[in-house]
């Protein structure tokens, strides 16, 4: 069955554009995705991430749980922190990008999945030899997201001014009007963003003020495609572009998610196998410096005769004003500051690989705290 | 591998390996160098350095490099790549900090 | 029931960038005179700025003697002397004490004899001859601050030395409050000192706190950052009925004071100033204060960008609706940041500003920064007559301080009962030790009759006369505890957070966000974090460049600001360092604090670490046992003043009576009663007497109620030397008296002397089921400690 968020309906009477994938239908976008990029890259936008996976879990047994199945350091993370990390299979491949929020003894886990939501869900019960007490939210809480470099007034005025002092990676509960709003300080844009988990029951009511104060500061409902290139020139993870593809953390650079101490976690031998042996494959940025045939996944990469990458996942940055493209580089050529050649269907295109992020995002010149 | 493309990594990948070397000793990070992409975020997201953590990086940078980070300049620490971009910008030439230090010791 | 005890203030002494008269201060803070100018006693050119409120024309003979200024040979200790001489004398003391008992001392340092230091590390430098000797190894420590005042004014009650950094003296003026109000003394000489030095002022510069020119505190745009300063402040405390009888000059009433733990950051303060925010409250309700009633309030005030806008939010929603009424300026305007002095400086501004009706103004003032919304007192001095004001002081590691003070006759809690003292028990353990990392571990060493002093191997003791040493095991500290980051701390900080978990957890207390405010801390800490890494990258550099990192960290309360952050600690917080012993000065506030209703629950600690610099400055002074002597530790008596080393960390959880029971934790021990006391001494000899530990131990005795010859054990920390025959001469003498004479145990001999932490090893130990025939457990128990350094403390428990 295929999982439809609770705003489904509003989103269609909006004339959304939809997508359908790993069993969900969510919104592609309502506008062409160059107007979405800008609404997201200098005001605000608001997008519907209800089909995110939602766990919840209740007292301290339960970040123990939680610590034996995720790679990073759950057992440490502090009251009203998250900590991003992911989900794996035995062997060491992606299945999850994942927040895990500490909101006073509340743990939420939030995941954005290359799999179906069953997959999740029989991993932790069958993980669960405690029978740690838990709910699976995903039917009951709808998820929202506002990212921009605006976000943060409309966090203000929804949720008041000491929101503003959030850290990134934090959480708080809203609960004054009786909303029950666990709200997130997060975003893989380089915006600032915020995610809220709502109750179904009132998710429609959050939606429709959320909204109008997004529309107030010149932002937009948007629909989930625009991520793949805000994530991608933001050199932010996606699971849903590189993740799919490649599914190994380590030639995605996902180290840092990683608690190399710890003693267990899913797919942890595999992971430490394929450390030890080292890598000789590793994602790298590139940008087109010229135009011509667009790269596609497969196009390859050479240096004279020698194919030395093969394009992974590609997208059109305006921030760039190019084509960019995240590529699987043999390490050898694992560097940035250097030209290629991409072999497209049509011809060559010269192209250098980048250091990402490779902008100032907008909402890194606002400092919050003078608000 | 063409000359010009492995002179240019020998050199970038030498500085490479002294910023992450710098930076698991000063902050006493628990990764090896293979460990840290060169792209993954410095400050937040990634290795989630805070802004006492930024200053003695670019601390560490001034004095292993002979380079001065402007204050504010907000681009340079945003990975290792942005910060390894930057010295390579900015580097006094090796032979001339080489004087420097000569001139120093008299 | 008696009543609550009123603080009359009699007395006050300022030496200060804007005059070291109360007249010439006053003056300057209604003339908006800035003491901020270019700094002379070294050079800032490696800075950020030349400017700071130093006080070149202080003149130590102007108040003290030239044999006082010989003996006590560090700046701070010169700017402290001077300044309580004078507050001594306005109070009509000026003959000086004559040993009393009932006088006490609370006083703050944030850099203590760091002057000292870092004449030590330019000699190890070669930039200046010489090495260490003994004098300096006591001028640098900061129980030198408390012996230097209790020697010059000839003061023999309960010393408190607070080091909570900027937030150090503010915090002294509470606990001598505390100690009037314990009836630990009559009178106290409360304030703090602090001198400007390179080392402070190149890591302020290096992470970039200090402004490029003139601090312009809550206003202007994009310049922030703060001036440093120098100077000292003390009052002198006393009860309000007493200062009425002897018909003393009253300036004003303390009205109370609030403690709290940001529990965020090793520097920056939490940006919503929630922690400041709960000292403040803490201050205003414990005083029957409303925030209406306020005419002003002095905040920290430094200028930063970090500070002065959190610190805004904070006062925000302290005062609510009246919070554009309540007029706030910062005195660092005109002084720049004291350090450790800052807190008593700006509270003295407030204090006489008030009694002259008059508001001081913030200096420098143009536009308000963004997010500062509150009437700052732009520039000039402001007519108002008003009756409380409120000082708040905000520190590194998250300690913050505020305190309450009205006009004479003006407490709003005048005629009302003390609430009535609290029964205080103990119900957690924990410690980190030379025989392993957790109180089963200590316990098992001791029961083997093992010794855990062995060879020095964590640097090289080639050249030293002494190498052995009780040092902790070394782990992988990254798997020691995985919910905490302690490989990321000092190994101070490290050993004290690890046993304060322990103590948590064996009570079963869980901190959470909910009761988090509730569960706060004092740690007791004689030397500090390590200081060789910060010391040697300016004082080996020629451009004085610090090593940031290790500069965050230095102060002393930054073991509890790591602590408390990695455990969620957000309520009462605290560091004494008054030396050997500061264990015991810690349980003994602790105690108070819960008698008084600061907190109903405390993790009590104290952490010591050898490293290399502290052990070869000892064994250059002679102050270890030699190679001979160490395998032999306790069964020799060694010559005066040698030990061999040890060091670690011990937490107790205390928590009051109610508390405990309400939240079912099973209860170890009852603290019944404890005497703190000092013997007056000259700097170098060694000022341990008889009567100085005999007279702690009658006072606890006398407190606590109980019948001396109920007393099953005596619990000791002695030295191994022949210095300790002070110690047991007094134990010996008091039970003499009533011809018993209980067994005593120490931990000492097997596991070394840890100044600060070996008097807690023993309660932890004993806790946990150290026991044998003689010790004829449960039962009361005496703890005692005694420093060669006159500090001297006894405490009765009983032992379920």
């Amino acid at each position: 069955m295929t999982y439809r968020s609770p705003l489904h309906d509003l989103s269609v009477s909006r004339n959304a554009v939809l997508t359908s994938r790993d069993g969900f239908t969510a919104v592609s976008r309502y506008r062409p995705l160059e107007d979405e990029y800008r609404t997201i890259r200098e005001a605000v936008g608001m997008t519907d991430f209800s089909h995110f996976q939602k766990f919840c879990f209740r007292g301290e047994e339960a970040l123990y749980f939680l610590d034996e199945i995720l790679p990073a350091n759950i057992a440490n993370i502090r009251y009203g922190r998250v900590i991003h990390t992911f989900l794996a299979d035995d062997d060491g491949n992606l299945l999850s990008d994942v927040y895990v929020a500490n909101q006073d003894d509340t743990i939420w886990m939030i995941c954005e999945s290359c799999v179906e939501t069953a997959v999740i869900e029989q991993r932790l019960a069958a993980a669960n030899s405690h029978r740690i007490p838990y709910d699976h939210l995903t039917d009951s809480f709808a998820a929202f997201s506002i990212d921009g470099p605006q976000a943060w007034a409309v966090a203000r005025e929804m949720f008041g001014p000491d929101v503003l002092g959030m850290p990134y990676l934090s959480v708080e509960l809203h609960d004054e009007s009786g909303d029950g709003i666990v709200l997130l300080r997060t975003g893989k844009t380089s915006e600032f963003g915020y995610l809220m988990l709502v109750p179904v029951a009132r998710c429609r009511d959050v939606y429709e003020r959320l909204l109008a104060l997004t529309e107030t500061r010149s932002g937009a409902a948007c629909g989930i495609d625009v991520f793949d290139i805000l994530k991608l020139d933001g050199r932010f993870f996606n699971i849903n572009q590189e993740g799919r593809i490649v599914r190994d953390p380590l030639t995605l650079g996902l180290q840092w998610m990683i608690d190399f101490q710890k003693d267990t976690y899913h797919g942890k031998s595999a992971i430490d196998r394929r450390r030890e042996s080292g890598l000789t494959r590793k994602i790298i940025g590139l940008k087109a410096l010229a135009a011509g045939t667009p790269m596609n996944r497969d196009t390859r990469i050479v240096s004279g005769e020698e194919t030395v990458a093969e394009v992974v996942t590609v997208g059109y940055s305006q921030a760039l004003d190019t084509q960019m493209a995240l590529a699987l580089f043999d390490i050898r050529y694992a560097y940035s500051g250097l030209e290629f050649i991409a072999q497209t269907e049509t011809g060559n295109v010269p192209v250098q690989t980048v250091s990402l992020p490779p902008f100032i995002p907008r909402s890194l010149t606002i400092k919050l705290d003078e608000m | 591998m063409n000359a010009s493309i492995e002179n240019r990594i020998a050199t970038r990948s030498a500085v490479i390996s002294r910023v992450k070397r710098d930076l698991i000793q000063r902050l006493s990070l628990s990764y090896t160098e293979e460990d840290l992409h060169e792209d993954a975020s410095l400050i937040g997201s990634g290795l989630g350095l805070d802004s006492l953590d930024a200053l003695e990086i670019i601390l560490g940078i001034e004095q292993e490099f002979r380079v001065k980070i402007e204050e504010g300049n907000i681009s340079v620490l945003r990975s290792i790549n942005t910060i390894v971009d930057y010295i390579l910008e900015n580097q006094t030439h090796p032979a001339a900090s080489a004087q420097v230090t000569e001139g120093g010791t008299r | 029931m008696t009543g609550y005890a009123r603080i009359a203030i009699t007395g006050i002494g300022v030496v200060s960038p804007i005059g070291s008269t109360i007249d010439a201060f006053l003056e300057s803070l209604s003339q908006s005179r800035c003491g901020i100018r270019p700094m002379q006693a070294f050079d800032t050119s490696p800075f950020r700025t030349n400017l700071a409120g130093e006080i070149p024309e202080f003149d130590p003979r102007d108040e003290l003697t030239d044999d006082e200024i010989a003996e006590w040979g560090d700046r701070y200790l010169w700017l402290a002397l001077s300044a309580a001489r004078m507050a001594i004398r306005d109070a009509g003391y000026s003959e000086g004490f004559s040993g009393a008992r009932t006088v006490g001392i609370a006083a703050g340092t944030c850099n203590g004899g760091l002057q000292t230091a870092e004449r030590l590390y330019r000699m190890l430098h070669g930039n200046e001859p010489g090495h260490v000797d003994e004098r300096m190894n006591i001028l640098f420590r900061y129980f030198a601050l408390g012996r230097a005042l209790s020697k010059v004014f000839a003061i023999g009650g309960p010393v408190h030395i607070v080091t909570t950094a900027c937030a150090s003296s503010t915090g002294a003026l509470g606990l001598g409050a505390d100690m009037i109000r314990s009836g630990r003394a009559d009178c106290v000489l409360a304030g703090g000192a602090d001198a400007l030095c390179l080392t402070a002022y190149s890591g302020f510069s290096g992470i970039k706190a200090m402004a490029t020119g003139m601090t312009t505190p809550f206003s202007g745009a994009g310049e922030y950052g703060l001036n440093l300063g120098e100077g000292a402040a003390f009052w002198i405390l006393e009860h309000f009925d007493g200062a009425i009888a002897r018909q003393a000059r009253i300036y004003g009433e303390l009205l109370d004071y609030g403690l709290s733990a940001d529990a965020y950051h090793v520097t920056a303060p939490d940006p919503q100033g929630a922690g400041t925010l709960r000292a403040m409250r803490s201050a205003l309700e414990r005083s029957g204060i409303t925030p209406a009633e306020l005419g002003y309030i002095n905040p920290h005030g430094t200028g930063t960008e970090a500070n002065d806008r959190s610190e805004s939010r904070a006062i925000e929603k302290l005062l609510g609706d009246s919070s554009l009424t309540v007029p706030v300026s910062s005195s660092k305007s005109f002084f720049g940041h004291c350090l450790g002095a800052a807190g008593i400086l700006e509270a003295t501004a407030s204090l006489l500003s008030m009694r002259a009706g008059v508001i001081p103004p913030t200096l420098n003032f143009t536009d308000p920064r963004p997010g500062c919304r509150l009437d700052y007192v732009p520039n000039q001095a402001r007519p108002a007559q008003y009756r409380a004001f409120l000082s708040n002081s905000m520190a590194f590691g998250g300690n913050n301080a505020a305190v309450c003070v009205s006009l004479a006759g003006e407490s709003p809690r005048n005629g009302t009962a003390a609430s009535e003292r609290r029964r205080v028990v103990i119900t957690g353990t924990g410690a980190v030790s030379p025989f392993g990392l957790d109180p089963a571990a200590l316990l098992t060493g001791l029961a083997t009759d093992r010794s855990a002093i062995r060879p020095i191997d964590r640097f090289s003791t080639d050249h030293c006369a002494s190498h052995r040493a009780g040092l902790v095991p070394q782990t992988d500290w990254k798997r020691a505890d995985r919910r905490m980051n302690l490989q990321d701390l000092e190994p101070l900080s490290r050993y004290a957070t690890l046993a304060a978990r322990q103590a948590l957890d064996s009570a079963n207390l869980r901190v959470t966000p909910r009761n988090c405010d509730a569960v706060g801390m004092i740690l007791g800490v004689c030397v500090g974090p390590n200081e060789e890494v910060l010391m040697n990258s300016v004082w080996g550099s020629p451009d004085h460049t610090p090593d940031l990192g290790k500069f965050s960290v230095i102060v002393a309360n930054s073991v509890s600001g790591c602590a408390s952050k990695e455990l969620f600690l957000k309520g009462y917080n605290t560091v004494l360092s008054p030396g050997h012993h500061a264990g015991m000065a810690a349980l003994i506030q602790t105690q108070d604090a819960i008698e008084l209703g600061h907190c109903n629950s405390i993790v009590c600690g104290a952490s010591d670490e050898l490293f290399a610099r502290y052990f070869y400055n000892y064994d250059t002074v002679g102050y270890l046992a030699r190679a001979c002597d160490e395998i032999r530790y306790g069964e020799v008596l060694l010559p005066a003043r040698q030990r061999v080393l040890g060091e670690g960390a011990a937490a107790l959880l205390v928590e009051s009576h109610a508390t405990a029971i309400e939240s079912g934790h099973a209860i170890l021990a009852e603290i019944l009663g404890s005497g703190m006391i000092h013997d007056p001494g000259p700097l170098l000899e060694g000022c341990q007497s008889e009567a100085g530990l005999l007279a702690a131990i009658e006072i606890a005795y006398a407190r606590s109620g109980v019948d001396p010859r109920r007393t099953q054990c005596i619990l000791r920390a002695p030295q191994g030397n022949a210095d300790d025959r002070f110690e047991l001469g007094a134990i010996e003498h008091f039970f003499d008296r009533f011809g018993v004479h209980p067994s005593r145990r120490t931990t000492v001999f097997q596991t070394g002397y840890a100044e600060s932490v070996s008097v807690l090893f023993n309660v932890v130990a004993m806790l946990n089921g150290w026991r044998d025939e003689a010790m004829r457990l449960p039962g009361h128990v005496l703890v005692t400690a005694s420093t060669l350094m006159g500090y001297h403390y006894a405490m009765i428990m009983e032992v379920l």
